[in-house]
């Protein structure tokens, strides 16, 4: 399946979320959505997902519109994964992972083989199998984070929308999410993920879209993420490198700091 | 595939076939608890064989409408609450909070002071699920499409409120001191002295409306998720709200039309039997819904068993036990959050 938003307009109030912004995922490619707090990425996840109205411009599946498409097909072909999820109940582990696996499911049906299969592929991909008969409030933050995960991969939908799905996570379980998600779109999917650490983002993605103030003001391979892009987007300079072939960026300084440290 | 890999089912059959035969006996308890004694197996055997014996007539005519109403309305009670409990996230709601208990009790007691139901038995039942009808339409007309659940809270204590008062000023008003001490005691709720005809009823609205919530029980399960989460499992919020919201009205309004006002049920009731199915609040639906039955039944047993007079009125004692219960749930809420 192809996303396409075009020509995004959402307004909240007087502020425009998003300014005319164009987007797209395809199968197969790994997508990061980076930019400043406030600058628009969590409206336009919500964008693709067919979860945010838009005032202008329109958001495509395969050409059709979302309310073309059968609410059940697109509910399993698209899975969305929002931020800082919530649970309201202190659920077991694998039963709020199974709850990705409702659109497939026929009303008050026990869980198919196929649907234990996923749920049990996605407690393995996100390292919480043996937190399975735990309720989710004896968990961490970050324990809990993972569990959410798992539920949007156990939908294995065609188009993955993660909305900041490391940030609440140690190094080793960051690194390893984001190696489940390009694992997911390895195989095919298409996957948008919302991140703050670019980083993560230009190492693991295939494609960085950079938004500011509601705009798309880079939207290309992780080189595309330029300094004066970074410089645009953040008001830092970053730290570039790279290590066995792979490239790094870290966030190094914010540019009035530096402008200072030059005159001291 | 082996059963340890199976996720446990906590919560599944079992445990409602040990609510269901539990409701059972209650239902019976309730059939054989009362002021005329009376053999209720040869009762039984009369009435099937269509004997009028004075057990007979006291089994069908008071006995049998009286069980099968605290069923009901216990029923209806129980799973209205969970309902509402897994639509607003909150462990606290239940029909009262969103108004309907109260628009039920406000379309009852005008047509009490209007004199209908002086003049037309049925009148009063009807002006209930009216008055329910009313109450849930201007919730929906309040909280709308798309709205949040902290809307529908505040449109819920909007309405409660302003069935509060029209209530107050019916009585205010009344003319007629007895009218007024009717509507006390009927506001009081009680299941005594019901017949058939208020069963006939209530009974097929109040299926029309378990048939509604029940039905959302998919739909709450990925709601616990929240809202944006449950539209992407493909669950139409729009649509499940107007489904709990018919369906609380047409179950709760039929169940007040004829018991009057009774607290407290739907919200002690989830709570108790949320841990035991792992706090999926689709699985709570039908468990409260038979809990509900069973605590309803009980208490109208229990309000003839003890020895004060005149009968307590079934809502007193839900009251009596509920309000100390919400206490301790608030306060125990207040510390651990």
């Amino acid at each position: 399946m192809r996303v396409v938003v075009s020509q995004a307009v959402v307004r909240f109030g007087e502020r425009k979320a998003l300014d005319g912004v164009d987007c797209a995922v395809g199968g197969g490619e790994m997508v990061a959505l980076v930019g400043p707090n406030g600058a628009g990425k969590t409206t336009l996840l919500r964008a693709l997902a067919d979860l945010q109205p838009l005032q202008a411009g329109e958001a495509r599946y395969d050409g059709r519109r979302a309310r073309e498409l059968p609410r059940g097909e697109f509910a399993r072909r698209v899975a969305y994964l929002a931020q800082g999820g919530e649970a309201h109940w202190p659920l077991r582990v694998d039963h709020l992972v199974a709850l990705g696996r409702l659109p497939h499911r026929r009303p008050f049906a026990d869980l198919s083989a196929a649907d234990r299969a996923a749920v049990e592929a996605a407690l393995a991909a996100t390292d919480v199998a043996h937190l399975r008969a735990r309720t989710l409030d004896r968990l961490s933050g970050g324990e809990r984070a993972r569990v959410l995960l798992a539920r949007a991969l156990a939908v294995e939908a065609e188009i993955l929308l993660a909305d900041e799905p490391a940030a609440a996570l140690d190094p080793l379980h960051q690194l390893a999410a984001m190696a489940v998600l390009r694992d997911v779109a390895r195989r095919g999917a298409g996957v948008v993920v919302v991140l703050h650490d670019l980083t993560l983002a230009v190492r693991f993605c295939d494609r960085v879209v950079a938004l500011a103030g509601g705009k798309a003001i880079a939207d290309g391979p992780p080189a595309a993420l330029t300094d004066a892009v970074i410089a645009a987007a953040y008001g830092v300079e970053a730290l570039r490198g790279e290590h066995r072939g792979e490239p790094f960026l870290v966030p190094w300084r914010a540019i009035g700091a530096g402008r200072e440290g030059a005159g001291g | 595939m082996t059963a340890a890999r199976r996720p446990a089912d906590a919560g599944g059959r079992p445990l409602l076939l040990a609510l269901a035969g539990l409701t059972l006996v209650a239902f019976l308890i309730s059939l054989a608890v009362g002021y005329v004694r009376f053999d209720l197996v040869g009762a039984l055997e009369d009435a099937i064989h269509g004997r009028d014996s004075l057990a007979a007539l006291a089994l069908t005519e008071l006995r049998l409408p009286r069980a099968a109403l605290g069923a009901a309305v216990g029923f209806s009670l129980g799973l209205a609450g969970a309902a509402m409990q897994g639509l607003l996230r909150n462990p606290l709601a239940d029909p009262g909070v969103v108004g309907v208990s109260g628009g039920a009790a406000l379309g009852a007691v005008v047509a009490f002071y209007s004199g209908l139901a002086a003049a037309l038995p049925l009148a009063l039942p009807l002006g209930g699920v009216a008055g329910a009808a009313v109450a849930a339409i201007a919730l929906y007309a309040l909280a709308g499409r798309g709205a949040g659940t902290m809307t529908l809270i505040l449109a819920g204590v909007t309405i409660n409120s302003f069935a509060g008062a029209l209530t107050a000023l019916a009585l205010n008003l009344s003319p007629n001191p007895y009218a007024a001490t009717e509507i006390m005691f009927w506001l009081m709720g009680s299941l005594a002295d019901r017949s058939l005809p208020h069963l006939y009823l209530a009974g097929p609205l109040s299926l029309i409306g378990w048939a509604l919530m029940l039905s959302a029980a998919p739909a709450l399960d990925a709601l616990s998720l929240g809202e944006d989460t449950a539209q992407s499992l493909g669950f139409d919020l729009a649509r499940l709200r107007a489904r709990l919201i018919a369906g609380s009205a047409l179950a709760v309004g039929a169940g007040v039309a004829v018991s009057g006002a009774i607290g407290f049920v739907g919200l002690v009731v989830p709570h108790l039997l949320r841990p035991l199915v792992g706090h999926r609040p689709g699985r709570l639906l039908l468990a409260s819904g038979f809990g509900g039955a069973i605590a309803l039944l009980f208490a109208d047993v229990a309000a003839r068993l003890l020895p004060v007079h005149p009968e307590l009125k079934l809502g007193v004692i839900t009251a009596l036990i509920g309000a100390p219960f919400l206490f301790g749930l608030i306060d125990r809420m207040r510390r651990e959050g």
